[in-house]
């Protein structure tokens, strides 16, 4: 479960990135994390698991602050950022078990799950070359095997279909739906719309730093296309 | 021509701290920065005074500036032979999708080798000037040599370096471990340098009724343009100038056209790797502290850069060890010390080459990019700086003790002296792995283009190198380093300092690390 409560992230005095965030994301809950470039989604992000500081407001993951309990946080918490800048020196299979050592998970365990998760992205063969010969979908696929091997309560994800190709895609969407309904707690910003639509329980819409809709994905769209409606909020929404 | 404006300019702003969010900041380590280059600036000028003084008693005192000139360019040309930016920067690609010529793009990247140091012959050579203009007067002309040769003293060097670094990445290009063949060509050509100054030295022939030819013809051995330098600078020989520049800006207009023939298929092959499936069953299974360090070695060991500029106080006393099973030390003439002297002062050679040694000074700043990871995973920072401290540290014992072993096969050391070396090269091991560490965190550079940048170019690697060389000088040539318990009682220094800085870094440290974002 996440719950930010006043959140807000300034860079310098007076300008803020995202102001007065307030937004509850449930266990079992998939939230779509929607607004235009430069809105203040992955500042946000960042802030949830950790990797950037922030003075005003909260954020608790499972009840415990990411401010004064990182640590504990962290060990439930899983990051796909939007440009997934890897340990290229690495071999794939090499991060792989870095991101299972840092999470202490039992040898047979480990094997089993980078297995599955790497011939579900198709990334067995390519496990064994340097990450820095590998594609933009490839670090993707090998950030998302690292992320799903340690079995996240919460899983966060910055754009993660940017790069996929479509078998991958609709095989992370089967993912994340299995791990929602195990009672994990997803929470992902996107841009494409219709995978939010069909993917999603839960909306958050931000515009300029600032929070213009959080609820359910049924009671917003109604009879319209998610689509239809963010262009009409984002056009006629007054910032609060 | 506007385009190799535009990149250099943008190179160029990458080291000002413009758009930084912190300015106050900035400008207070710009200062300490500039500090730092002062009191560099006042030893060299004391040092070059000193020299002058020396020279100007025997009528001679262009030779202290053919002295300068000879080692300040021995000096960039080691530091530059082992960027391996040319082909290897992350903009690379990039830069091959503009429409911008290759010709542009090499010229462009070796005018930031050239700026760089450009910027570290003026720390050098206008001390030196100054220090003799202070002591013999000078003529305008002379000042206007000065000036013409400040800009083109780091040319030549600057060619040689990315010409030997050049040929080996077209050489290991072709290789399926390249960085590997990288690494041991490196190596090699180290060798193969202190082979060629071992034999130098042996060459010299001190002729006591014309000590002025015989320095002025090693100078010239050294590096044949010293002479050109010095018919410039002292007779205002206009002839030689011309000949100077000329030499240096065609070198430089024959590197870019080799560099030009080589550049595609380079940069292409560098991006070739095999495909071989993976063992799940091979998965190591380490805890968290060995796979932080296993990563930081792969990071140090995959890279000819990281290891070479880093780790090159290690690599120098274990080509020594090796080259002394081949020369006996009491047969090269002309070097200042022989087989006992280097047995009694074994612990400080150790001491002065380890502290040149720390990869710690760039550790955090290498992670670049790849910050983040450290910062989302559930990791505490003591266990990011114990692993990157242990990193350095096991590197450090683990070349000395094989050099060590070395060095008793062809000297015979005593059972005391080795175990006063093994002391020293704990204790100062791990005072210049915390020490590279702390200078990195108050320094840190986590936005880079090429690793070199942080790995030579940043504060940081400046700092420490700069310092621990000064540290190692103060403390290997004193009145003191023959008393008894020298080295027990630098030891027990070092063991000191170390757990102050450990303090820092858990505290202090602690703060700055959590503040740190990439």
């Amino acid at each position: 479960m996440i719950v930010i409560q006043n959140f807000s992230k300034a860079y310098s005095k007076n300008k803020y990135a995202v102001k007065d965030l307030n937004l509850t994301i449930d266990n079992g809950d998939i939230c779509a994390f929607v607004g235009h470039n430069g809105a203040g989604k992955t500042t946000t992000l960042k802030c949830i698991v950790g990797i950037l500081d922030f003075k005003e407001g909260d954020i608790f993951i499972n009840d415990k602050s990411i401010k004064t309990a990182s640590l504990d946080c962290k060990k439930g918490i899983a990051y796909i950022p939007d440009n997934p800048d890897i340990y290229e020196h690495l071999r794939g299979i090499d991060y792989i078990n870095f991101i299972a050592s840092v999470f202490k998970i039992p040898h047979q365990k480990k094997i089993e799950l980078t297995q599955r998760y790497s011939e579900m992205f198709e990334m067995s063969q390519y496990l064994n070359q340097s990450i820095n010969n590998y594609s933009h979908g490839m670090k993707q696929k090998i950030s998302l095997i690292a992320a799903l091997i340690h079995e996240p309560q919460v899983l966060i994800l910055d754009e993660p279909f940017v790069g996929l190709d479509p078998i991958s895609t609709h095989k992370l969407k089967e993912e994340m739906q299995r791990l929602a309904s195990n009672g994990a707690t997803i929470l992902f910003s996107t841009h494409i719309l219709d995978v939010a639509e069909k993917l999603c329980n839960k909306i958050a819409i931000l515009k300029e730093g600032k929070l213009i809709y959080s609820g359910k994905m049924s009671e917003l769209i109604q009879n319209k296309s998610l689509e239809e409606i963010y262009m009409e909020m984002d056009n006629n929404v007054e910032l609060i | 021509m506007s385009n190799l404006f535009n990149l250099v300019k943008i190179n160029f702003a990458s080291y000002l701290p413009l758009n930084k969010k912190d300015s106050s900041l900035t400008f207070f380590k710009a200062f300490l920065f500039l500090l730092l280059y002062f009191l560099i600036g006042l030893f060299i000028y004391r040092f070059a005074k000193y020299m002058i003084n020396g020279f100007h008693v025997l009528n001679m005192e262009g030779l202290a500036l053919s002295e300068f000139f000879a080692f300040s360019s021995m000096f960039i040309l080691a530091l530059s032979i082992f960027r391996m930016d040319i082909f290897n920067s992350k903009d690379q690609d990039l830069l091959r999708s503009l429409p911008i010529s290759k010709k542009v793009i090499i010229t462009s990247k070796l005018f930031n080798i050239y700026l760089y140091n450009l910027l570290i012959i003026i720390i050098i050579m206008v001390p030196c000037y100054l220090a003799y203009i202070n002591i013999i007067s000078s003529s305008s002309s002379f000042l206007f040599n000065c000036l013409i040769s400040l800009f083109i003293i780091p040319i030549i060097p600057t060619v040689i370096a990315v010409l030997i670094n050049s040929i080996i990445t077209v050489i290991s290009a072709n290789f399926k471990y390249k960085k590997a063949i990288q690494t041991i060509l490196m190596l090699l050509l180290l060798l193969f340098s202190l082979y060629f100054s071992f034999h130098l030295n042996s060459n010299l022939e001190l002729n006591l009724l014309d000590i002025k030819d015989s320095f002025s013809s090693f100078f010239n051995r050294i590096y044949p343009l010293t002479k050109y330098y010095t018919s410039m600078l002292i007779d205002n020989n206009i002839t030689s100038l011309m000949i100077f520049i000329g030499v240096s800006f065609f070198s430089i207009f024959i590197l870019i056209i080799f560099l030009s023939i080589f550049y595609n298929k380079v940069t292409n092959r560098i991006t070739v790797s095999s495909l071989k499936k993976v063992d799940y069953n091979k998965l190591s299974n380490d805890n968290l502290l060995l796979s932080l360090i296993k990563k930081d070695l792969k990071r140090i060991l995959g890279s000819p850069n990281y290891l070479l500029n880093s780790c090159l106080g290690l690599l120098l006393i274990l080509i020594l060890s090796i080259l002394l099973i081949f020369f006996d030390i009491d047969n090269i003439e002309n070097i200042p010390i022989n087989s006992n002297t280097l047995i009694n002062y074994l612990p400080l050679v150790f001491l002065f080459l380890i502290l040149l040694s720390s990869t710690t000074s760039s550790s955090i700043s290498i992670e670049g990019n790849n910050f983040y990871i450290l910062k989302m995973l559930p990791i505490k920072f003591r266990e990011v700086w114990l692993s990157k401290v242990l990193c350095n540290f096991l590197l450090i014992v683990t070349f000395c003790l094989v050099s060590l072993g070395i060095f008793n096969l062809s000297l015979d050391i005593s059972f005391k002296t080795n175990l006063l070396t093994i002391l020293i090269i704990i204790c100062s091991g791990l005072f210049i792995s915390i020490y590279g560490l702390v200078i990195n965190l108050l320094f840190p550079v986590l936005s880079w283009k090429s690793e070199i940048k942080v790995i030579k170019q940043s504060a940081a690697s400046f700092i420490t190198i700069f310092s621990s060389l000064l540290l190692g000088i103060f403390l290997a040539f004193n009145d003191y380093i023959s008393s008894n318990g020298y080295i027990f009682y630098i030891s027990l220094s070092f063991l000191i300092v170390s757990v102050i800085l450990i303090l820092f870094l858990n505290t202090i440290g602690n703060k700055i690390y959590q503040n740190m974002s990439c």
